[in-house]
């Protein structure tokens, strides 16, 4: 076990290594550079000024050589300063990281909630009414774009309903839970909606295979109740699919965010990342991106260590 | 023929009774009965074998009994009399109250019925707590008990096993032990030593046998294969196409078979000693069950068929002795 976790940590820092070289590169294929930013913004700039900036800035170099530079830099923890926010750019993230665990986290968990159950119902009773009306609920969850389906949160619940506020993360001098927390709603709202539809038609499709299994009819044989049929002897065996989809849901949830991020105006690593690229802040979107790769890498080791606990048969010895 | 199966309720000698099953599948092209009128007796301690080749409905007769007739399958008529209760129409939670632990079942693939997810140990004792026999701790020793009896060496190590972690003869064991925990009057065994070899084969008929002598289970012993059947059961039906063509007690099946369909059956066995030729067949397939022939389900595939085998279908006439046999040309 703890061999696996050595070879897997292994594993994922190379796969960083190799994450950051194609961002970096990504990055570096955008039109224009910061230089240009600051010509915009100062008018009385002059061509040589702009040449001796990028050569103070290194960005004459050629590609691989600021790479390296670079990943040297990071390698002392050096992560570089945040053009747009003028700060560190581990202080630029730090809360925006814990805006966005609050953000992913429900939705995830509520997604599972929602999605889990809404699956083995519909699976008990395949082809029946009650399966048609969650199909039709989760291939709608599934299809409706995010973007839109946020912009109808707003308009129905901030703007007509006036009960939840449309962007933001909190009013000025107001204080409290409450207060806090209807914030959150809409965009976890938003991110749920579109994930739970797929973990519904994921969990159908598993426990209706796994009902259909010879164990199950030996169950059944035995005298086993639905219940426990259900839950003693499909659930689990029915979980080890819908775990590997959870978890490659997980990194999709988090570019989810990014769009559900900036519509709410919620200061996440997803509107963290739209800004800094948006504002050429090199720095800071190449650390962002690079999250969002940690963050995939976390979800597959976390579904390897759940398959190894669902299933006796798996084992990383 | 009839007034020898009249029901007797409460009858002593017999814990099983089956009268006039029907089992039909419905599907987008039409109705079939994949069993059409069986009956049959089964006795405290009595193993009777049935006979017949894939798809004749053997393994749907016997998971009807158990109300385990896949979908869209159902038992359209008959009467399935276990200790003089039918259990045609039973609510599910009467019919769970059955199932383990009066009418128990083994099936044929131990490779893919067992749970892989749960230890044997407790997939065995599990039939005890579902009945609400024992404690959890007691079931837990009652099934490393009933582990070592069917034969599982190191029974109390075993049991925390997991069945991928065994072989499919042990499987085998273990499935066996988890039908007869609780001691069931009634087991049904469908094809449970197919998938075995041969050797393990003889071992699992031994241990069945000895666990009927001590308990006194009636067994359904289901089987393609004559030769299994020969080894271990008193009595042999022989089903054709749904239907039962020959009943015999197994030593005079042998030494005389009536029906042609069963006669062709014994032919094709394989017999030890210098090669022949080549085995011998019965020619033809077995009728698409949508499209039988207007007459006897035989005749088509039959030496002796005449007119009248081709226009009547042959009524199961009862001959004496235990024998019954659905054949016009039969020769007693």
């Amino acid at each position: 076990m703890t061999r696996f976790l050595l070879a897997r940590l292994v594993q994922s820092v190379a796969v960083l290594v190799v994450m950051s070289f194609v961002i970096y590169g990504l990055i570096g294929l955008m039109p224009g550079d910061p230089i240009d930013l600051m010509i915009n913004a100062d008018p009385k700039m002059t061509s040589e000024d702009a040449t001796r900036l990028r050569a103070l800035y290194g960005l004459d170099k050629p590609i691989i050589e600021r790479y390296g530079n670079w990943l040297k830099a990071a390698l002392t923890a050096d992560l570089g300063y945040s053009r747009l926010h003028a700060k560190p750019v581990l202080e630029v993230l730090g809360p925006a990281l814990g805006n966005t665990i609050v953000l992913l986290g429900l939705s995830f968990l509520l997604s599972l909630a929602i999605g889990l159950p809404a699956g083995i119902a519909a699976a008990l009773r395949p082809y029946s009414r009650s399966d048609y009306a969650i199909n039709f609920l989760a291939f709608a969850g599934i299809s409706v774009p995010a973007f839109w389906l946020a912009l109808l949160l707003i308009i129905v619940f901030a703007v007509f309903l006036g009960i939840l506020p449309a962007s933001g993360t909190g009013t000025i001098g107001a204080a409290g839970f409450w207060e806090s927390a209807k914030y959150v709603v809409l965009p976890v709202a938003n991110l749920t909606i579109a994930s739970a539809g797929g973990h519904t038609r994921y969990m159908r499709a598993a426990m209706i295979e796994t009902l259909r299994q010879d164990y199950i009819r030996t169950a059944r044989a035995k005298g086993a109740s639905q219940t426990r049929v259900v839950f003693r002897h499909a659930l689990r065996n029915a979980m080890i699919p819908v775990v590997t989809v959870v978890a490659l849901n997980f990194g999709y949830l988090f570019s989810g965010a990014l769009i559900t991020e900036t519509i709410f105006a919620y200061p996440g690593m997803g509107k963290l990342i739209f800004d800094a690229i948006m504002g050429n802040d090199f720095n800071l979107a190449l650390v962002a991106l690079l999250f969002a790769t940690v963050l995939t890498l976390a979800g597959n080791l976390l579904a390897d260590l759940t398959y190894a606990w669902l299933d006796p048969r798996i084992s990383y010895q | 023929m009839a007034e020898a199966y009249a029901i007797q309720p409460g009858n002593p000698d017999v814990v099983l009774e089956v009268r006039n099953l029907d089992v039909v599948f419905t599907s987008d092209t039409g109705t079939v009965k994949a069993v059409d009128g069986v009956s049959f007796d089964l006795s405290p301690g009595q193993t009777l074998g049935l006979v017949g080749e894939s798809g004749c409905g053997k393994s749907v007769t016997a998971l009807s009994l158990l109300d385990l007739v896949p979908l869209p399958g159902r038992v359209a008529a008959g009467e399935i009399l276990l200790d003089g209760t039918d259990l045609i129409g039973l609510p599910d939670a009467a019919l769970q109250r059955v199932r383990g632990v009066r009418l128990s079942m083994i099936f044929q693939e131990p490779m893919t019925s067992l749970n892989p997810v749960i230890s044997v140990g407790r997939q065995v004792a599990e039939t005890l707590e579902i009945h609400q026999l024992a404690s959890k701790s007691e079931a837990w020793t009652s099934a490393i008990t009933m582990l070592a009896k069917v034969g599982i060496p190191d029974a109390a190590e075993r049991a925390g096993s997991y069945p991928h972690q065994m072989s499919g003869g042990m499987r085998q064991r273990v499935m066996i032990a988890m039908a007869l925990i609780c001691r069931p009057g009634v087991l049904i065994a469908d094809e449970p030593t197919t998938a075995l070899d041969v050797t393990i084969q003889a071992q699992i008929l031994d241990l069945m046998l000895d666990i009927q002598r001590e308990l006194g289970t009636a067994i359904l012993f289901i089987s393609h294969d004559l030769a299994v059947i020969s080894e271990i059961a008193d009595d042999v039906l022989v089903m054709y196409a749904g239907r039962i063509v020959e009943q015999a007690p197994a030593t005079s099946l042998f030494a005389a078979p009536l029906h042609p369909y069963t006669r062709g059956l014994i032919e094709t066995l394989p017999t030890a000693g210098p090669r022949q030729d080549r085995l011998p067949a019965i020619p033809g397939t077995v009728p698409d069950l949508s499209a039988l022939p207007p007459g006897c389900r035989f005749s088509d595939r039959c030496a002796l068929a005449d007119d009248q085998c081709r226009t009547a279908e042959p009524p199961l006439e009862f001959l004496g002795s235990g024998r019954r046999v659905a054949c016009f040309k039969a020769t007693p």
